[in-house]
């Protein structure tokens, strides 16, 4: 899958938990999900979970700590859609 | 040290028993799963470890200003007990229809003071500033919020103060000392 098109549906999968939806707007790939998007924690783990059922991956633990920014998070999902070619 | 959250249970979205299951997967240990077992109806067991791992997470956020998200690093040993970068926090857990709320605070300190409201017009702080005042008529009070909130007593002594807001509902907790 190609990066543009994980951030696309990325941001589908974030959209619901934004409280600060101008941050939303102007999103790129440094935002940080908590502090610029005002995603709580709770939504954060919606979020992995959501991204797991779209992407059909397993993000564990380790890889769930790191996922801060969207750029992480793109990153983790590339990851692991690169590992089942 | 402290910590505490509040959930608004009408502000938690309907999902399917699969999300639940794996969110119950990734927060709670298989221990924590087991302790709260008689707790699952409507997934309160879920929102009852998460308020306590919060509440944890606040308070070490307090000790060691550093951001982490591990949620099964914090482990909730019972109703009134969690271990996270300590072996042991207290807890004080209450819960009813409308909210969950969890305060923590650290072993051999006395319980702290906790409040809890419905959002309305006046901001929290208003709301903290006013019942300072009214408690401790003599005493003059200022928030500081430098990387975790506090409060100036009379321009001489630090309180741990902890806030929390989730949909209709707001909390705050304080120690006096």
């Amino acid at each position: 899958m190609e990066r543009k098109e994980i951030v696309e549906k990325l941001k589908t999968i974030i959209e619901p938990y934004v409280q600060d939806q101008e941050a939303f707007e102007n999103v790129s790939e440094d935002t940080d999900l908590l502090n610029d998007l005002k995603v709580n924690s709770a939504n954060l783990v919606d979020i992995i979970i959501d991204a797991e059922m779209a992407f059909d991956i397993e993000i564990d633990d380790e890889s769930a700590e790191k996922m801060l920014t969207v750029k992480d998070a793109v990153g983790i999902i590339e990851e692991l859609t690169d590992d089942r070619k | 040290m402290i910590g505490n959250d509040i959930i608004d249970r009408r502000a938690i979205r309907e999902r399917s028993q699969e999300h639940w299951d794996r969110f119950r997967e990734k927060t709670m240990t298989k221990a924590e799963q087991e302790l709260l077992a008689t707790y699952r109806e409507d997934q309160l067991d879920i929102w009852l470890a998460w308020a306590i791992k919060e509440s944890v997470y606040k308070l070490e956020y307090q000790l060691c200003p550093e951001r982490y998200f591990a949620p099964r690093s914090i482990e909730v040993l019972a109703l009134n007990r969690a271990k996270g970068k300590l072996d042991a926090y207290e807890i004080d857990l209450e819960w009813n229809k409308d909210y969950i709320h969890a305060l923590t605070w650290l072993s051999l300190k006395s319980q702290p003071q906790k409040w809890i409201f419905q959002k309305g017009k006046t901001k929290l702080d208003t709301r903290i500033l006013t019942q300072l005042e009214t408690t401790f008529p003599q005493r003059n009070f200022n928030l500081i919020q430098e990387v975790f909130p506090r409060i100036n007593v009379d321009h001489e002594v630090l309180w741990p103060l902890s806030k929390s807001h989730h949909g209709r509902w707001e909390a705050f907790v304080y120690h006096t000392a």
